[in-house]
């Protein structure tokens, strides 16, 4: 025998995989006789969501995404190389437990993937002239691209925080034009990482910078860079 | 400006190993650290998160969008991971599940929130009297059911229920207040 407050009271439980099997079985049978415990679940299921996010995030071992795309071409071997739509810049929030080493770790397993390819493709660095006060703090920046991949990373070092409100921006210049290739913040060591698509980075451009710029961008720069590349 | 999820899975689906890297880029922080404070154990929780993401790499159509954001569900499955990767591991030595730390924690201490540095999720626990905060750590974090954290704490079953779902109700005002 059920009724919907006893249902109710065990939505909590529910939601977080904590009831026993005959449990389960009440309530997803009593979902469906009283409508009216949906609500009560999505601010359960919300507060799941919510209280998975809080956990921290950590920094994975050097190798583990080596391992991973190993494991995935054994499952799935990649297909051939096709073009496909340049999907939109994007922005990576950066936890704040990500080191340096991290950031490093992902230029060298970049590689190792790139090199798991039949053919060695090339890649290609960019390194960053940072401006005189970049310089001073050890400010580094470069973008890592690969002729097969279609993605570029950006790895940012020792980049100042910033307040809450703002994330560093990065800009290309190219045909008379400015565009924003994405956002990004810094963890507490000052490392930071963008991902975005290496069309953007093949194609011939004049220079590319970066900005302090408020979180979710702006539309043109509104700071002095603090780090640009100048194409020679 | 943000990820794209539906075109990197749909890209996955064509075994598009770029766009696994950029969920990994996007989320490895993220999955590595669930299954990591549910294991306490780096090797453990490196064989979890990369299974999460094997998960992922082999049924990019397993999420969907109506029931929910790709973070939050991506999370509970690295959740569900590790949990069964602790109880496989249980299984493994013969022990019983209560003693996860001591099988497979390569940390010193032996309390979910007193391993914690500061941050949010502690902050949050914190707020719940011990009893409750325990008994959402056995269920939330170790996959224990009513019967099986009951067991575990010599306590009433009823006793249990009442605490859980008093201590995930303060939660839910608490995150909602944020």
């Amino acid at each position: 025998m059920r009724d919907s407050e006893h249902l109710r009271e065990l939505i909590p439980a529910y939601v977080i995989g904590a009831t026993d099997a005959d449990e389960t079985r009440l309530i997803e049978a009593g979902l469906v006789d009283y409508p009216e415990l949906a609500e009560e679940l999505r601010e359960y299921q919300r507060m799941n969501d919510a209280l998975a996010e809080s956990v921290p995030a950590m920094m994975p071992p050097p190798e583990m995404l080596g391992n991973l795309l190993a494991a995935a071409r054994e499952v799935r071997p990649a297909p051939a190389i096709k073009v496909l739509p340049r999907p939109a810049p994007r922005r990576v929030s950066v936890s704040w437990r990500w080191v340096a080493a991290s950031l490093t770790l992902f230029l060298v397993l970049s590689n190792a993937f790139w090199l798991y390819r039949a053919s060695v493709p090339t890649v290609r660095e960019i390194v960053f002239q940072g401006n005189p006060e970049a310089e001073l703090i050890g400010l580094r920046c470069r973008i890592i691209v690969s002729s097969s991949s279609e993605s570029a990373i950006m790895i940012a070092e020792n980049f100042p925080s910033l307040d809450a409100g703002q994330a560093y921006q990065v800009w290309m210049r190219r045909d008379g034009g400015i565009v924003s290739l994405g956002v990004f913040r810094v963890n507490a060591q000052g490392d930071g990482l963008l991902s975005f698509t290496a069309d953007a980075i093949n194609q011939p451009f004049d220079s590319i910078g970066i900005t302090i710029e408020p979180l979710d961008g702006s539309p043109q720069p509104t700071t002095p860079s603090v780090v640009r590349w100048k194409s020679l | 400006m943000m990820t794209d999820i539906p075109s990197l899975l749909q890209r996955m689906t064509h075994g598009d190993e770029s766009a696994l890297t950029a969920l990994f880029a996007e989320y490895g922080s993220k999955v590595y650290g669930m299954a990591y404070t549910v294991l306490k154990n780096t090797h453990l929780a490196q064989e979890a998160a990369q299974d999460t993401f094997m998960q992922l790499w082999k049924n990019p159509a397993a999420w969907n969008p109506t029931k929910g954001q790709f973070s939050s569900w991506l999370l509970t499955v690295a959740r569900y991971t590790a949990i069964d990767q602790l109880r496989r591991e249980v299984r493994r030595t013969g022990q019983d599940v209560e003693l996860r730390d001591e099988i497979v924690s390569d940390e010193d201490d032996d309390s979910l929130i007193q391993g914690m540095e500061s941050n949010h999720l502690k902050t949050l626990l914190h707020h719940l009297p011990d009893e409750q905060r325990r008994v959402i750590e056995l269920a939330y974090f170790q996959g224990m059911k009513h019967s099986e954290i009951a067991d575990f704490l010599h306590s009433p079953l009823g006793t249990v229920k009442t605490r859980l779902r008093l201590g995930l109700q303060k939660l839910k005002d608490l995150l909602n207040n944020q």
